[in-house]
């Protein structure tokens, strides 16, 4: 069985599934930013879960991001002490594509789904998935509005947490709107699929994917 | 809610020690209060930006943590099947640095079914003392480091009192903003004694704060230094070229002053069986001679922990650990790390 991990969003989620992608345990937590607190105890369940069913951890799968950099933090200190304690392999999951997947699964007369989540200000962290090409490339940040947002009508579902903002700044009335995050449980199909084609990330040297370099300045004057 | 892992194992007591409060990622494992091994990364990428860059700190951790556990098990000759229990520092310190040591030894407890230990970093430069050292108690000791200098009356392992705490800068900090505002890079500490054992430590004279009970202040010093090249430099642009081994010497030399004058206060009033250095600082070596003269001054025993204890280190972690464990006091899952002292 494969123990998937979420933190980058407002709430933190855990979830197992089986070697098909079947979800065969959910949590989600109910408070915004508890994952310190929160997250290593829903791990603790669903551990313990595989093990009152009789099953062994297979693999942990792991929401890369990008989002909250402490909560990307907390869940892949955990993914990764799992993997080692456990002596499984880690499977980096984009939460993006298996959130947009989710909402055109979801919305069957849309053509293309607009992963955003809120990256403060005017800006959302967005991914574009259509129905038969998938995630096109990778997450960017994107300014709204933007010219590398375009040509959305009721053919669109935009999904995320940023979807007031996206209505305000693109203008988009005719599109669909779903307020969703990235969970755990969404990631089971995917996760199964790479752990079947043994496609896996080091544990030892795997980082998140961040999106946005980290640019630390050297002060200029020199302060006591 | 607080959940408990299972009890520890019986038969054992193999203790994995994690520390990753500042810029050190390390790991230590301790078999009945001995150390079988003790590993440590450092981080080069702060030299550049002058200290330590919490961000940086915390994906350099994310990298090393798990082969430096490796590591350490594989020099102890045990695997995650045989340990007992889990310390990993809690806090005070850089909390992105600690989330991730304590998470990942969360995660080892959960896969293990072991209990976690949550240390606070101080007390555990305090057990640093008792690795290679029957202390005699009560012991007073002197603790030194980057980000804290406190006298601490410790009447066990795990039984301690802050006495006297700085009350703006640790020793460290002044000892580092001196070699940043001598263009000494960072860290400055091991290169300031180098340079200090070269010069006359009476040449100049740098001023002691006037402080109540055994407190201590550190920011005076700092600035008077400030202003002291600032005048001389003016006056002569190649002063502190020529003069760098006597201005370390004399600047160390008072630091070293203030910290003993405080340390033979509190002997005096508190009468201690034997005294300890611990921290980051207790390398220096003017402070360690200027110890050593106090402990024997005074007639007590005076402990310095090993050089690799002296540091942020995982056996002193480990050491703090295996006390906790002994006595079954354990940390719940759903305990957060701590970025301050007082908690």
């Amino acid at each position: 069985m494969i123990v998937l991990i979420e933190s980058s969003a407002e709430f933190p989620s855990v979830a197992v599934c089986d070697g098909g992608g079947v979800v065969l345990w959910n949590e989600v937590g109910e408070d915004r930013q508890s994952h310190a607190e929160k997250l290593p105890m829903m791990v603790q369940r669903a551990v313990a879960f595989i093990g009152s069913s009789g099953g062994a951890v297979q693999a942990v799968g792991f929401q890369e991001g990008p989002g909250s950099y402490t909560g990307l933090r907390i869940g892949v200190s955990l993914a990764k002490g799992l993997c080692y304690g456990f002596n499984v392999p880690l499977i980096a999951v984009s939460g993006f594509a298996c959130l947009g997947a989710e909402a055109l699964e979801r919305y069957p007369q849309c053509s293309e789904a607009w992963v955003m989540l809120d990256a403060r200000r005017d800006e959302v962290y967005a991914l574009k998935c259509t129905r038969h090409g998938g995630a096109e490339g990778l997450v960017r940040a994107e300014i709204l509005p933007s010219s590398g947002v375009a040509d959305f009508g009721s053919h669109t579902v935009f999904v995320g947490n940023a979807n007031e903002k996206v209505k305000r700044l693109l203008g988009a009335e005719e599109a669909v709107y779903w307020d969703e995050s990235p969970l755990a449980a969404q990631m089971s199909t995917v996760a199964a699929g790479n752990l079947a084609l043994g496609k896996f990330v080091d544990v030892a040297y795997y980082e998140p994917f961040y999106l946005k370099d980290f640019v630390a300045g050297v002060s200029k004057k020199f302060s006591l | 809610m607080t959940e408990h892992l299972n009890p520890p194992k019986p038969h054992a007591s193999i203790i994995l020690g994690i520390e990753s409060s500042c810029d050190d990622t390390a790991a230590s494992v301790l078999c009945d209060g001995k150390i079988l091994a003790n590993v440590a990364a450092s981080q080069s990428v702060h030299e550049q930006y002058g200290g330590v860059v919490p961000e940086l700190a915390s994906r350099a951790h994310q990298s090393n943590i798990i082969p430096v556990i490796d590591q350490a098990l594989k020099q102890a000759g045990v695997t995650t099947d045989s340990l007992s229990a889990i310390a990993v520092t809690q806090g005070p310190g850089l909390m992105g640095s600690l989330l991730v040591g304590n998470n990942v030894a969360k995660a080892l407890c959960i896969a293990h079914q072991l209990p976690l230990i949550g240390v606070n970093h101080l007390q555990a430069h305090v057990a640093a003392l008792f690795i290679d050292h029957e202390v005699a108690l009560p012991m007073l000791c002197l603790l030194v480091s980057g980000g804290h200098t406190q006298l601490i009356w410790v009447e066990g392992i795990d039984q301690m009192e802050i006495i006297g705490t700085t009350q703006d800068d640790a020793a460290g900090e002044a000892f580092d903003k001196a070699a940043k505002l001598m263009g000494l890079g960072y860290p400055g500490g091991p290169l300031f004694d180098r340079l200090a054992q070269t010069g006359d430590p009476t040449k100049y004279s740098f001023p002691d704060a006037q402080t109540q009970g055994f407190h201590f202040s550190f920011s005076g010093i700092k600035t008077a230094l400030l202003y002291f090249l600032r005048d001389q430099q003016k006056a002569d642009a190649a002063f502190l070229d020529r003069e760098m081994g006597h201005i370390c010497a004399s600047y160390q030399r008072q630091i070293v002053v203030s910290l003993m004058k405080r340390l033979d206060k509190a002997i005096k009033e508190r009468r201690p069986a034997s005294l300890g250095l611990s921290g980051g600082v207790s390398a220096n070596s003017a402070l360690r001679t200027a110890f050593l003269q106090m402990g024997t001054h005074r007639n007590l025993p005076a402990y310095i922990p090993d050089f690799a204890y002296c540091t942020d280190n995982a056996a002193m972690v480990a050491m703090a650990g295996y006390h906790r464990f002994l006595k079954g006091d354990f940390t719940a899952l759903d305990e957060t790390p701590y970025a301050r002292a007082a908690h």
